[in-house]
């Protein structure tokens, strides 16, 4: 028998970032109640993260992610090939506990640009319907910039981001990225120090008429106080930072910034080690909240409202397809059949690596955003016109954070014949601090033939089929790769390195080799139920009492990190539900 | 139903049976699909290596593990490497502290099993996947860590005294690095061409790759023959450079000889922004001299921000 709550008005799955961020705004401002079912353990800034410069375990033995003996992904390279699971981690890294993923974030915080928002419209516009692939299946959102500029601009300010503007309010300032939407206010704080390799990458990349600027850091650049009262210091450039929590609360997270406005109303609750097994609907198709098992193996089921589905993307799309009952055959969201289409991935790559013999650059220092970017090859900001592909990708230097336990296992590949023995360890001690790249992420767009579903033959920890992507990249992308990789072999031979090696063909994708945890789409947001499964709030059409947070509601990936984006249009729902929901329960929101 | 078997179907139809198959291994790996956050334990702090008193290798297994470790980084006392480090310790304790892998791992079947192509059809419901492309999914083969070093290490002796007529820990440095060049190039053959890139002087030349002795590769995985002597090598290599760069805590590492040898600094608190650019100079330490997070800053009132832990959070 399953221990039943007593019924609250939301129930989120997962103790992640948009959950927290949704009690944060709602709650203060209603009398509402909000439970968010965690499957990891609570931490916290300190004791937690006090004493945690440990390599070994956050980075070879994936401390802080997601617990893969209970739940995994399976993939498959197309619908004829066969889907096995990540049996350990490679691809991608999602976290677990109190705060989930945006606690071991990097903290690369972008806004889209504009054109992101309108994407087919936009590429038929300038160029012509004929551009885009017949198999491409990319569309617009259902909002734009505009929509979104001032959520963006409130998140950056709770978030306390660090950076330089670039466009305020149409007038384009030196130093910052200049192929940004306008924004209404500048960075709430300075960009993060400079690097000694980043100042190089800067200098070259000007010279070749680009635009360098830094990246906008979720990351304390100096002391910061925000409107909730937390009151943060700035970043102690320790070298621990991807895959660690930040041991002063520099690096913006729930725990730094939405928990404590959430919890201090006493109306947050956060049950962790507990595992939501189920989305449980009444006859009528209406959810009625989450079945769930607890860390001691109990089953519990907590009654709300509204059911928000806020887990990490493939776990949203798999929380809508498990749902399945009468009313809802197929799952949650998926009457027709738009679940798990439009899945994409980011297309993060090393074109370019150089060595500059006798230099240290002090890559050990710093973080992840301690890096200039170049933005003149994302998106549609270059012409397009005598290209075959569409899209682009942002371009960057290596930032910092080098361990020599994980450069052990490839900083080296192209530079030396193999990767142990004696030329390798010698050429390793020389050159450990003197190897740099240019690296990119980029777009990833959507096709019919990229997609998830339910894997036939494996199954969780509780029995449930996992889901399985089916994904590999396009001659769209393949293109799109040669034309990037050779910018970034052009910027790194304009910073006179030693040596160097290039990578001018895309790899073919694999699923056992970390590439990046933006994993988006399989729940898109639309205008309209025939082509996607929430509207612009991420509500889902067939089952408005259910709500869709994160990067699955992503049409398709633009280059830049999704984080931001997603705080925004959580911020954007969580207002529409504090303010307007509730006074007609159960209807679309308009 | 019964599961269906998953099979890795050579393109040419010459397969070797190199994975345990999926019947076998479902009872016996679901007992160790756990995971530990427990630290390594292993043998004293020193260079007297102490065979199978409370790790997992035995004597002989140790100075194999230690011969290998030695020739992926090799140095003397000069210039320390693997040995020196005492990186055999590290492998040791990390084989007796976890009776699975050390990091989470999904270990429910069914297990990838490379069959003779053509009898995939005879077993209903099972899924073929194409030999070249297995390496694009990543482990799949089931065969724990320590499987791998016990049943690995034999087949290594086999393939050495085969081809230079002693065990593969009596060598010599120049055999030791051929037989294992020849383990590295069957692991870079299974991962194909398309994953490597092209190496060459910022105008564009080309250097070569690595050299591939098929005939070799041949005869090293016939003696290997269930092991996947490719695996075998990377596990090894990955260990390898576990024991000798991840932080002393873990037994490994010893006096610190891998991060000296790069010129790491080791666990440190802070750097400033004139550090980022300047470089520093400080005492390379492991964590365990890492002084405590001073939540106080010395005055006894603790830093709310930091000390933060919130009612409303609990287990489930
Ligand atoms: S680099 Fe800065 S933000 Fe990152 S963990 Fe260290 S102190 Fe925190």
């Amino acid at each position: 028998m399953a221990t039943e709550h007593e019924r609250v008005e939301i129930v989120t799955i997962g103790g992640g970032a948009t959950a927290a961020m949704l009690a944060a705004l709602i709650l203060p401002e209603t009398s509402h109640r909000v439970v968010s079912i965690e499957q990891g353990d609570d931490r916290w800034t300190y004791p937690d993260f006090g004493h945690n410069h440990d390599a070994l375990a956050h980075e070879s033995r994936y401390a802080m992610m997601q617990d893969l003996s209970q739940v995994s992904w399976t993939w498959r390279p197309d619908a004829n090939s066969p889907a096995l699971p990540m049996r350990q981690y490679g691809s991608f890294n999602p976290g677990q506990g109190l705060g989930g993923s945006m606690v071991h974030w990097t903290a690369l915080s972008w806004r889209f640009a504009p054109e992101t928002f309108e994407y087919r419209t936009h590429y038929t516009e300038r160029y012509g319907a004929d551009r885009i692939p017949d198999e491409m299946t990319v569309q617009d959102w259902p909002i734009s910039y505009d929509d979104l500029e001032p959520y963006y601009d409130t998140v950056e300010y709770d978030m306390g981001i660090s950076g330089q503007a670039g466009n305020l309010g149409g007038t384009i300032i030196p130093g910052g990225n200049p192929f940004e939407g306008p924004r209404s206010r500048p960075y709430p704080n300075p960009p993060l120090a400079e690097s000694a390799f980043g100042q190089m990458f800067s200098a070259a990349t000007k010279k070749l008429g680009l635009h360098p600027f830094p990246t906008p850091a979720g990351i304390l650049s100096r002391g910061y106080t925000d409107r909730f009262g937390n009151n943060r210091a700035a970043c102690l450039y320790c070298g621990f930072c991807t895959r660690y929590g930040c041991e002063v609360g520099a690096k913006t997270s729930p725990i730094t910034t939405w928990l404590p406005p959430a919890l201090e109303t006493g109306r947050y609750e956060v049950r962790t080690r507990s595992h939501v097994i189920g989305i449980e609907t009444a006859p009528d198709g209406t959810a009625t909240g989450v079945r769930y098992v607890n860390a001691d193996g109990e089953e519990h089921f907590q009654p709300a409202d509204i059911v928000v589905s806020s887990s990490y993307t493939l776990e949203n799309i798999r929380n809508l397809l498990l749902a399945r009952s009468d009313a809802h055959p197929d799952g949650i969201g998926n009457d027709r059949g738009m679940v798990g289409k439009n899945y994409t991935y980011q297309m993060s790559q090393t074109p370019a690596k150089g060595v500059w013999e006798g230099r240290r650059f002090h890559f050990y220092m710093g973080n992840g955003c301690t890096a200039p970017q170049v933005f003149d090859y994302d998106s549609d900001h270059f012409d397009h016109s005598d290209l075959d592909f569409i899209g682009g990708a942002r371009i960057f230097a290596s930032a910092g954070q080098r361990q020599p336990l994980e450069s052990a296992n490839g900083l080296l590949e192209g530079l030396t014949d193999r990767q142990w023995g004696a030329d390798w360890k010698a050429s390793f001690a020389q050159n450990w601090d003197s190897v740099g790249s240019v690296g990119i992420n980029g777009e990833s767009p959507a096709y019919a033939g990229n997609f998830c579903d339910l894997d036939p033959n494996y199954k969780d920890a509780w029995g449930r089929p996992l889901l399985r992507i089916t994904f590999g990249w396009r001659e769209n992308e393949r293109r799109m790769y040669r034309f990037i990789a050779e910018r970034c072999a052009e910027m790194l031979d304009a910073m006179g390195p030693d040596r160097a090696t290039y990578t001018r063909e895309l790899p073919d994708y694999r699923y056992d080799v970390y590439q990046s945890t933006h994993a988006t789409g399989g729940c898109i947001m639309g205008n309209d139920p025939g082509d996607s499964v929430t509207n612009s709030y991420g509500q889902v059409w067939d089952t408005p009492n259910v709500f869709v947070t994160g990067a699955a509601l992503y049409p398709q990936n633009p280059s830049p990190n999704p984080t931001l984006t997603l705080a925004a249009l959580a911020y954007r729902t969580a207002e529409a539900i504090r303010d307007r929901y509730f006074d007609a329960p159960g209807e679309l929101l308009s | 139903m019964p599961d269906p078997a998953v099979q890795a179907v050579a393109p040419e139809g010459i397969t070797r049976r190199a994975f345990i198959g999926a019947g076998s291994a479902l009872g016996g790996l679901m007992l160790v699909a756990c995971t530990s956050d427990t630290l390594t334990v292993g043998p004293e702090h020193n260079h007297v290596h102490a065979p199978g008193e409370s790790g997992y290798l035995t004597g002989e297994e140790m100075r194999t593990v230690d011969a290998i470790t030695a020739r992926i980084v090799p140095g003397d006392d000069m210039d320390p490497g693997a040995r020196q480090a005492n990186v055999v310790a590290y492998i040791d304790a990390k084989l007796a502290s976890f009776e699975g892998f050390a990091e989470p791992s999904y270990l429910s079947g069914p297990f990838v099993d490379v069959i003779r192509s053509g009898s995939a059809a005879a077993m209903p419901g099972a899924i073929a996947v194409a030999e070249d492309q297995l390496y694009r999914y990543g482990y799949q083969s089931g065969v724990l860590p320590q499987e791998m070093y016990r049943r690995g290490i034999p087949k290594l002796d086999e393939y050495s005294r085969s081809r230079f007529d002693s065990a593969f820990a009596d060598l010599a440095e120049d055999q030791q690095d051929a037989i294992l060049t020849v383990l590295d190039d069957i692991q870079q053959a299974s991962e194909g061409q398309s994953a490597r890139g092209q190496t060459g002087s910022p105008s564009g030349q080309q250097q070569g790759g690595g050299s591939q002795n098929s005939g070799e590769m041949d005869a090293a995985r016939a003696i290997f023959a269930d092991i996947d002597a490719g695996a075998f090598f990377s596990t090894l290599r990955a260990d390898t450079m576990e024991g000798m760069f991840s932080d002393p805590l873990h037994r490994g590492n010893e006096d610190m000889a891998g991060w000296i040898l790069v010129g790491y600094p080791g666990i440190q608190r802070a750097y400033s922004p004139t550090e980022m650019l300047r470089g520093t100079r400080r005492r390379t330490q492991s964590i365990e001299s890492l002084p405590e997070m001073n939540t106080d800053r010395g005055d006894g009132i603790p830093l709310e921000a930091l000390q933060r832990q919130l009612p409303g959070v609990r287990e489930g």
